[in-house]
């Protein structure tokens, strides 16, 4: 087991023996778990720990108090898990729709099969990215109010994490066909709520979802306010610390907007900043998951105009560049070039 | 051999493909909802093209949350057809849009039932046609309500001096401000909510599932309320280059909206029935009289003067209204 692994394991034990205070569970997620955890780039172990032990931590509360800052981390996480399967249900649907149709009603059924298969993995997703968004209340109070919450610096990756959940609890939701029905004005609150943590503290993070709101909604910011500029600024500044979640938002909400120029440049912004800035190894597992998300993005290009991934991320399909006529004599023609009968 | 084998069925396998009549393929549509990819209009348009594929259009969709891109896109050939609302595209053919004329359709039955008319009716197909442009599709997005800030305001004259936010594209907004007195405050469809709510305009109109997304709630909180007479019909419209698509597809096309059409309806009212019914203002049935007045008032004068409705459209809405209900004081002159 890893070195850092093995301080998980310790930290979960401290926490399964904390039974019965939600405080003390929530102090070691907040300091151990994540202070480790973070570290740690592997996106299926952090979805699978998640996973494992979200009722675990519930059921190290009381019913009345369960510890809401660990089960935003823990319900976060496992949200993870749906949202690998439900990337994989997209990009195995966009296959089928890529295939040539010999049989249209065949091709059709196919296409609807996959998009059964995604519109659940979806919905997984959504109910678990929800439930990271309703322990924010409970946590923290009011969300998206005219005042911000108070929030310890130590509490301040579950408000951003919380914040992270509502916004993709939205879109899952949406994709899924609603039927988390998670309330269509969770983006909006995110907006205003997700200003009240220190973008220079959280690489941009927090700006970029402000913006996501008014870039989706044209017009819903302030006045002369390019939303798009402002998110690509954004980006690029959070490209800067080497925990790239700005930027994967950004790509993020272009995505779900149709904006593939966005989409494009953003894929070439975020390969040029993982060649140019190293990762943070303190949140190495934030800037691989935001490397996921841009490669998400990457991995539906190609699938959509090839029918398969890209074995590199960043590389994006070009249309070949026409071969130039050869004007040379024929050495296969009739006149045999080495002189022959 | 088996290789040589494999490579010849393979061949003759692209040979087929290429022969098989695939009429007009690879259409797009510009698609516009307000979610994006993650919205219920995309997912409907995503469905549609699935079946439109089995009758030979192999058609791709691109999301827009921008509707004036999406139909700007359209009209400079980015796209064969957009999917937008009606009040946006009433430039390209007034026939159509005219389904969403002021106070014209009281109820989602006989919006039901225009739909499924010019889905089967060869008289309006032909109208649906207009120069290059066809509108193949309706999709009910909800009746358009008024939302004041205050509450008490519940009758045409109290309209009198209010500013209202509307829709800078609009044709008929200006003609109804002005009808009630109003003062006209430009918006879109982003600006609408955060001008509602932060008392920038007294009033603004949208449809349920707007309520949500543009926190209108916040609006109305000191105080304020929702008008329950449909102000308009709210559709979005699939509008398409009928020369790119395929014999047959445009009617193949409205069926299949009208058959999706309760799907699309389910939505609306889910989206009406989940805003708290202390924010709805019944208007008296003595009062609502005095509604369609200024509605019928505003419709004609759109149809005479600045020619943004359609006289024919109107005709057969007026129709289905009294024939629903022929106690409705229009029904006694006829004025459309």
């Amino acid at each position: 087991m890893p070195p850092a692994m093995k301080r998980l394991a310790l930290a979960f034990l401290l926490l399964l023996t904390s039974t019965g205070c939600p405080k003390a569970v929530d102090k070691i997620t907040l300091n151990r778990v994540i202070d480790r955890g973070r570290q740690i780039e592997d996106l299926g172990q952090a979805c699978a720990l998640g996973s494992s032990f979200r009722h675990a931590l519930d059921a190290a509360g009381t019913k009345k108090r369960p510890p809401h800052k660990a089960l935003i981390v823990a319900e976060t996480t496992s949200g993870l898990c749906s949202q690998l399967d439900a990337w994989d249900a997209e990009l195995a649907e966009a296959r089928v729709r890529s295939n040539p149709a010999s049989d249209p009603v065949a091709k059709a059924n196919a296409i609807r099969d996959a998009r059964v298969e995604l519109g659940r993995a979806n919905t997984l997703a959504a109910a678990r990215f929800y439930r990271a968004w309703q322990h924010m209340e409970p946590a923290f109070g009011e969300i998206g109010g005219n005042k911000c919450p108070r929030i310890k610096k130590r509490d301040e990756v579950a408000y951003l994490l919380g914040m992270v959940s509502g916004m993709l609890a939205m879109l899952h939701d949406g994709a899924g066909g609603g039927n988390v029905a998670v309330p269509l004005d969770t983006l909006a609150i995110v907006s205003r709520a997700s200003s009240c943590l220190d973008d220079a503290d959280w690489w941009n993070t927090p700006r970029s979802l402000e913006l996501a709101q008014w870039a989706t909604i044209p017009g819903s910011g302030p006045e002369g306010v390019d939303a798009w500029a402002e998110l690509e600024l954004s980006a690029a500044a959070g490209d800067l610390s080497g925990v790239r979640v700005a930027r994967a938002l950004q790509i993020l909400v272009a995505a779900n907007s149709g904006r593939s120029d966005v989409v494009t440049s953003g894929i070439e912004a975020h390969v040029k900043s993982i060649e140019a800035t190293p990762r943070d190894n303190d949140w190495a597992l934030l800037d691989e998951y935001a490397t996921r998300i841009s490669g998400q993005q990457a991995d539906l290009i190609w699938t959509e105009a090839r029918g398969y991934r890209s074995a590199t991320f960043g590389e994006l399909p070009k249309e070949p560049e026409p071969v130039e006529e050869n004007n040379d004599p024929d050495p296969f023609g009739e006149a045999d070039p080495f002189g022959g009968e | 051999m088996k290789a040589v084998r494999t490579i010849l069925i393979a061949a003759l396998s692209a040979v087929g493909l290429a022969a098989a009549p695939v009429a007009n393929a690879g259409q797009t549509l510009c698609v516009y909802d307000p979610a994006g990819k993650a919205g219920n209009y995309y997912s409907l348009l995503n469905e549609f093209t699935l079946d439109a594929g089995t009758w030979g259009a192999e058609i791709e969709i691109k999301a827009y949350t921008d509707e004036q891109t999406a139909s700007k896109d359209y009209q400079a050939g980015a796209c064969d057809g957009v999917l937008a609302t009606g009040v946006r595209m009433q430039r390209l053919n007034n026939f159509p849009s005219t389904i969403e004329a002021i106070g014209a359709i009281p109820d989602y039955s006989i919006l039901k039932q225009m739909v499924k008319t010019l889905a089967t009716s060869d008289g309006a197909a032909a109208k649906l046609k207009k120069g290059e442009h066809e509108t193949v599709g309706f999709v009910p997005v909800g009746a358009a309500y008024l939302f004041v800030r205050d509450r008490n305001v519940d009758t045409v004259a109290e309209l009198g001096g209010l500013r209202i936010a509307t829709m800078d594209y609009d044709k008929a907004a200006p003609v109804l401000v002005e009808r009630v007195g109003g003062v006209m405050v430009g918006a879109d469809l982003g600006s609408i909510g955060p001008k509602f709510n932060n008392g920038g305009v007294d009033a603004c109109y949208m449809s349920a599932p707007g309520y949500a997304p543009f926190e209108l709630h916040r609006g109305l909180q000191s105080g304020g309320g929702i008008i329950k007479a449909p102000l308009a019909q709210g559709t979005l419209q699939l509008i398409v280059r009928h020369e790119k698509f395929p014999e047959g597809f445009s009617k193949k096309s409205r069926m299949w909206f009208y058959e999706h059409f309760d799907e699309s309806l389910e939505i609306v009212l889910k989206a009406e029935g989940d805003i708290p019914s202390k924010y709805w203002i019944d208007i008296p049935a003595e009062r609502q009289e005095e509604w369609d007045d200024m509605f019928l008032d505003v419709r004609v004068k759109l149809r005479d003067d600045t020619k943004a409705y359609d006289g024919q459209m109107l005709g057969v809405l007026r129709s289905l209204r009294c024939n629903k209900d022929s106690s409705r004081a229009e029904c006694a002159e006829k004025r459309e």
